[in-house]
């Protein structure tokens, strides 16, 4: 499955590629991975949640009521896996690219 | 005081969403907002709220937000309408199987080409495909079925289908392209690849067709004669398809599906004047009952399978494995996609 993802979907699904969560600890695994705070607003987060949602990408494991707000967790499915696993080795196939042509232009610099 | 008036200012943005969707994620976006302390600093309250207005706006002017209540209705009624579909097509293509067998030995009878083989082979199609989570096939399909109808109407070809010759009194051609359109149309709303796969149909669509044939033929076992299967797959259908999107209608799906499957033996039990004898009677309320304890057990499964996590094939499997070699107690199977919330 291809589909295009800008950077806050992908950064969505891989907070849920390796385990179910909440929408708060979703901002916070994305802080992790991107090592930086703030690094996605909470509209934004929820935004792409839904669209994901509709796209069956994601889904709702369950709901819970803690303190008496409701408690959605989130994980991926078969078909968000998928679409995951495509978009990585897209960006790694890019990455090793980028990696391949700097460093000939490296070598090329030193041989000068 | 200036905590109060940063929790006025994310409410106020928040006000920017369409109602719907407030009520479906206002609370807990305000609660993530709060919890990771966004809503603290004057800064990041006016950025955060800034970012919810533009997102609320685009709600808003896009239309499209999604909210489990309609998603899960739009999965439950296309699961609904595959099974009455199933049942349809699977009673046709029987007759033409019929027709065929005793065309090529030679009985009494013309041969003759039913021109909805078409739409049966693509409703077919479709529910694989639905089963299967594949949602352009699904689409394709559906709509290919709907398409074969209308040119069969279209081309004249329904008095070959010895149906009277006149599709508005001919319900069976009718219903069919009703049905299928409703059931193309619910492809675009619903993606299959998760609410109707994962979520609904793993568990639900096998139990939903084991649960109407299985009361379909204990109602004809009781009664020597063939209910309407059309009308009561139907009904079935529609109380099932109740059970899942939370209607808490265990006992409300078995009245249903007991009264679709009692409905018919009642009318024929009255004589041509109208009385019911006594004998009709018991035999009606004893068939009602039978029927309500199978529609019980039918929904009772669906909600049993329910509160499961929805990896269930793996687990229907076990179910059915259960049932086959006696019952062991409820089967649990490992869900290696399912982790602990965070």
């Amino acid at each position: 499955m291809t589909m295009r993802l800008q950077e806050p979907t992908f950064l969505v699904l891989t907070a849920l590629a390796d385990e179910s969560r909440h929408g708060y600890a979703v901002l916070a695994e994305i802080e992790k991975i991107t090592g930086t705070t703030k690094a996605m607003k909470v509209g934004t987060l929820y935004a792409a949640l839904d669209r994901l949602a509709r796209d069956g990408i994601v889904e709702v494991e369950s709901e819970e009521v803690v303190s008496g707000r409701n408690r959605r967790t989130y994980r991926l499915t078969p078909v968000g896996r998928e679409v995951l696993r495509a978009e990585a080795e897209k960006l790694d196939r890019l990455a090793r690219q980028a990696r391949n042509r700097l460093g000939g232009v490296a070598a090329r610099g030193l041989a000068q | 005081m200036t905590r109060r008036l940063h929790r006025h200012v994310i409410r106020f943005a928040l006000a920017t969403y369409p109602r719907s969707y407030r009520a479906e994620y206002g609370p807990e976006m305000f609660d993530v907002l709060v919890e990771s302390g966004r809503a603290v600093r004057l800064s990041t309250t006016i950025a955060e709220a800034i970012s919810l207005a533009a997102n609320g706006i685009g709600a808003r002017a896009h239309g499209r937000h999604s909210t489990k209540a309609g998603v899960d209705g739009a999965a439950a009624a296309l699961v609904g309408i595959a099974v009455l579909l199933f049942g349809i097509v699977a009673n046709s293509f029987a007759a033409l199987l019929a027709d065929t067998y005793w065309t090529l030995h030679g009985s009494p009878g013309t041969p003759w080409v039913d021109p909805l083989w078409g739409t049966y082979v693509g409703w077919m199609a479709a529910v694989g495909a639905l089963i299967a989570g594949w949602s352009r096939g699904m689409r394709l399909t559906a709509w290919f079925a709907v398409a074969w109808s209308l040119a069969a109407l279209a081309l004249g070809c329904w008095d070959a289908l010895r149906r009277g010759g006149d599709p508005l009194s001919s319900l069976s051609g009718i219903h069919l392209i009703a049905a299928g359109v409703a059931f193309a149309a619910l492809t675009h709303r619903t993606p299959a690849g998760v609410r109707a796969r994962e979520h609904l149909l793993s568990s639900r669509l096998p139990t939903i067709v084991a649960g109407t044939w299985g009361a379909h033929v204990t109602v004809t076992a009781l009664t020597h004669q063939p209910v309407s299967a059309l009308w009561a797959a139907t009904i079935t259908a529609l109380a099932l398809t109740a059970a899942f999107v939370h209607w808490r209608s265990t006992l409300r799906g078995a009245v249903l599906v007991g009264t679709a499957f009692a409905s018919l033996p009642l009318v024929r039990a009255f004589d041509l004047l109208g009385h019911l004898s006594a004998n009709a009677v018991l035999r009606v309320g004893a068939l009602m009952a039978v029927a309500i304890l199978a529609g019980i057990a039918a929904t009772t499964v669906i909600r049993i399978a329910d509160r499961r996590s929805p990896n269930d094939w793996r687990r229907a499997r076990a179910i059915a494995a259960s049932v086959v070699v006696g019952w062991r107690g409820t089967p649990v199977v490992a869900d290696s996609t399912a982790a602990p919330a965070a």
